[in-house]
């Protein structure tokens, strides 16, 4: 019991930078676009926090500024490289994979292949039978603000209404006004810098390397996958899908992460079909 | 009007189908006939069912109640394309994606389909770009033909099957009256090698031209025979 | 490719009465087709340098690893994980010649055959895995999820380490089996043999009946049922059938260098398939052969580094779907579209979100 309890809390805690990333791969891909930088922008701003710690500057600040560099960055990708592709999904999705791939490539050069670390260390904490790193808690909690707040600007705000009209229909939205366009880069924009800020949340507890975002990225996708466009959905899905994950990996060895996350993308992708036999639209 | 199944055995008969659907009128009901070669117009405005009778002849929608039976033989639950290989053909309101395919590739893969022979293959093939004049674009590629070229491709694919029946589906919508011309002339001629038709359509003068009888659907059903 | 070179042409020889897999090429199988397949024969019989013949043997293994992904792409599934069954049928092979309690040295004998023949029992297994996981998903989640098939497979391999200085305390990651044959010549004939059979194996499908039925496949699941194809059922296939051919060149690719490794299941041994056929050509057999026999041999010649090769598939990916995003992967790519073919219908955006199944 307490093995479970113990697995089931740090899984939760480990899910809620993710349930970040996560958010930006849904709100790209209602907009019609598979986010396959979202790797690529989490490890960004993992070694954002590596630089900033390097540096002598709070640790605090590492997310925002990495968030803010990757909104930038994400912009000027959809400009240039997702624009031209009208839509087209797998154009789309296989652009972004190389450029995914060759941001990666850069940062190995930048930083070197060998695994780096944040060095940052809070006390452990003790709660009942359950042992939780004050460092996680810490980084669950920010993320969790990060992630709630990025929710209440979807849904309180003009800005967030417009992302949502124009996922649901880009077509009825531009005709009442809307400029999806703007929309749409600034949809995958955001979704980057969600990324970015939930892997400087990360770094302190996750060896750093180049290709650390691809663990990240089949996550998210298999989040999105498995819970769907809503936000409950999302949030269930990326603390169940942290639980999920990280009692292989705890338990037995780390690389279990992967080999879970891409079950459950697979298997939900499977099941989420159209079957033939679907409804007519007559 | 005769009615059809007096007498002949029909082609194809539904009886009491009923079928689930999206849409304004959840349920449809059908309860139908065909006769062998004989042309049938579909006529209904939108969303009342003219492509859910379409997809449950031929193996898109699964009935919930009813019964199918194409040349007697209870077709209710076929997979569609164990339907298409037993002779019923179709197109869709939305055409396929036919770019980079060249036209005679793409009238093979229906005669193939079908699961003819080579020399039976070639043959349909011809069929299938005469009926619908084809022919001199036979080696080009999807993207080299016009909208209402692309129309014809789809029947040329329905014609290459030598279908017994052949379901067709809004085939003159959007089409402006020289393009609607050429699609009208491909369905007759393809009406007098003897396939029979279910052609639907928004409104009766085009169905007229090609049709001898048609019916009515309103509501999700269908409606008399409408001389 | 262009319509114009089409209507210049004489009508194409047909096979079967089934017109030629690609518009506009003249068709013929052994024309399109054998002049490569002497080239593998040719370099082997004459290359003396052993380095040589070790580049020629690896050059043909991934050739026939990037035959089998065309059969793939006939069918509309671009799939990214194409290493998985490759890397399986790799470590199927050591692990059989582990069980058996073989563990190097040239043996010669039914010890190649049957490790060979339980990677392609493997390789086809893992392909339908693939298959049936993606049975009627789009394109673009085709190649998500292959991917992320393919980086799950790497994880597990990671683990699976052996001691292999005894005693020494020492793991590494590359499990070793028997290599076959020990004669560098003698290699690079026998993997010269299995891409050719490979590339005749691959055009000769592509151009029969079946492989019209597999390109109807790609057409769509509506359209394909309707004409009277079982959709699904070709899809599998497809990817079985390519699982098999890349078990086949796994195990060979093990038996020649003597070990199983991870790498086998990396991104960049994944991409190399759909890369050579990008820059092979798409709609043909022996254009994605060559671009990856000549390409991974110069990769081995030039000792390429794993991330300068992984670097230059994403520019080729990057480029490709900039360059013709509307055809990517399909037969009608063109690294030179005519501007209305390249962006076809325009769409100002997508109304409705992407869907991950075959739409319907």
């Amino acid at each position: 019991m307490d093995l479970a309890a113990q697995l089931i809390v740090s899984g939760l805690l480990a899910g809620a930078p993710y349930a970040l990333a996560a958010w930006g791969m849904a709100v790209a891909f209602a907009n019609g676009m598979l986010n396959l930088t979202l790797g690529l922008f989490f490890t960004l701003g993992a070694y954002f926090a590596l630089e900033f710690t390097a540096r002598g500057l709070p640790a605090s600040s590492a997310a925002p500024a990495a968030a803010l560099a990757a909104l930038i960055a994400g912009w000027a990708i959809e400009r240039v490289f997702v624009r031209p592709l009208q839509g087209r999904a797998l154009a789309t999705a296989v652009v972004l994979l190389g450029i995914a791939l060759a941001g990666e490539q850069v940062f190995g050069l930048v930083w070197g292949g060998a695994d780096r670390s944040v060095p940052l260390k809070l006390e452990v904490l003790q709660i009942e039978h359950v042992v939780v790193a004050g460092l996680e808690l810490f980084i669950a909690a920010g993320a969790a603000l990060a992630f709630f707040g990025v929710v209440a600007l979807a849904r309180r705000t003009r800005a967030g209404l417009a992302v949502r009209a124009a996922a649901e229909n880009a077509e009825i939205a531009s005709c009442a006004g809307l400029d999806v366009e703007r929309v749409r880069v600034w949809a995958f924009a955001g979704g980057c810098a969600a990324a970015a800020a939930a892997g400087a949340f990360v770094s302190p507890i996750t060896p750093l390397s180049p290709s650390m975002g691809r663990g990240a990225l089949i996550f998210s996708l298999a989040v999105v996958a498995a819970g769907g466009p809503s936000l409950r959905g999302l949030l269930a899905g990326s603390l169940a899908l942290g639980v999920i994950t990280q009692s292989p990996a705890t338990y037995f060895a780390p690389q279990w992460a992967v080999v879970v996350a891409a079950a459950v993308l697979a298997g939900a992708a499977a099941r989420r079909r159209v079957p033939l036999w679907r409804r007519a639209n007559a | 009007m005769k009615n059809p199944g007096d007498g002949a055995a029909p082609l194809l008969r539904l009886d009491g189908v009923r079928v689930r659907a999206e849409g304004a009128w959840p349920v449809r009901e059908f309860t139908i006939g065909v006769a062998p070669g004989e042309a049938l117009g579909v006529l209904g405005p939108r969303s009342s069912g003219k492509t859910a009778l379409l997809d449950v002849v031929s193996g898109f929608l699964r009935p919930e109640r009813g019964r199918i039976a194409l040349c007697g033989e209870d077709i209710t639950g076929w997979a569609p394309h164990r339907i298409a290989r037993a002779g019923v053909a179709r197109s869709f309101q939305t055409p396929p994606f036919l770019d980079g395919t060249m036209i005679d590739d793409a009238v093979v893969a229906a005669a193939i389909g079908r699961g003819f022979s080579a020399r039976r293959t070639r043959d349909a093939v011809a069929l299938g770009l005469a009926i619908t004049g084809l022919a001199p674009k036979r080696y080009r590629t999807g993207a080299a033909l016009e909208p209402p070229e692309q129309r014809l491709l789809t029947l040329a694919r329905v014609a290459a099957a030598e279908p017994r029946l052949a379901l067709i589906d809004e085939p003159l919508a959007g089409l402006a009256p020289e393009a609607a011309g050429l699609v009208v002339s491909a369905l007759r001629r393809l009406h007098q090698i003897g396939t029979a038709l279910i052609v639907t359509a928004h409104d009766a003068a085009s169905l007229r031209v090609v049709c001898s009888r048609v019916v009515v659907m309103r509501d999700g059903r269908v409606v008399g025979p409408h001389a | 490719m262009s319509t114009a070179a089409v209507t210049r042409s004489a009508a194409p020889p047909r096979v079967d009465g089934v017109a030629a897999y690609a518009p506009g090429r003249p068709p013929s199988l052994w024309w399109a087709v054998g002049g490569w397949i002497a080239v593998p024969f040719l370099t082997a019989a004459l290359a003396r340098d052993r380095f040589i013949l070790t580049t020629l043997a690896a050059a043909a293994v991934q050739g026939l690893f990037a035959v089998g992904w065309v059969l793939l792409a006939v069918t509309g599934q671009p799939s990214l994980g194409h290493a998985l069954p490759y890397g399986a049928g790799a470590y199927a092979a050591a692990f059989v010649a582990r069980r058996a309690g073989l563990h190097g040295g040239d043996l010669g004998g039914w010890v190649p055959v049957v490790l060979t023949a339980a990677a392609a029992i493997a390789g086809g297994c893992f392909g339908g895995l693939q298959g049936r996981l993606t049975r009627r998903l789009a394109p673009a989640f085709v190649a998500v999820v292959t991917l992320a098939t393919v980086e799950a497979a790497r994880s597990l391999a990671t683990m699976w380490t052996v001691p292999v200085l005894r005693g020494s305390g020492d793991t590494d990651t590359a499990i070793p089996l028997p290599t076959f044959p020990n004669d560098d010549r003698a290699a690079a004939w026998l993997a010269a043999a299995a891409f050719a059979s490979g590339v005749l194996v691959v055009a000769a499908l592509v151009r029969s009946r079946t492989g019209v039925a597999l390109r109807a496949a790609a057409g769509g699941e509506r359209d394909a049922e309707a004409l009277g194809f079982d959709a699904p059922r070709l899809r599998l296939f497809a990817f079985i059938a390519a699982g098999t051919i890349a078990g086949i060149a796994g195990a060979l690719a093990a038996q020649l260098s003597g070990h199983a490794s991870p790498l086998m299941l990396s991104w960049q041994a994944s991409l190399f398939a759909p890369a050579a056929a990008l820059i092979g050509g798409a709609a043909t057999v022996a254009g994605p052969a060559a671009a990856a026999y000549a390409g991974a041999g110069a990769a081995q010649f030039f000792e390429i580094p794993a991330a300068v090769q992984l670097l230059v598939f994403a520019g080729v990916l990057v480029a490709a779907g900039l360059r013709d995003p509307q055809h990517l992967f399909g037969p009608a790519f063109s690294w030179n579209p005519r501007p209305a073919e390249r962006t076809g219908d325009p769409r100002p955006g997508r109304s409705r979100p992407i869907v991950p199944w075959e739409d319907a």
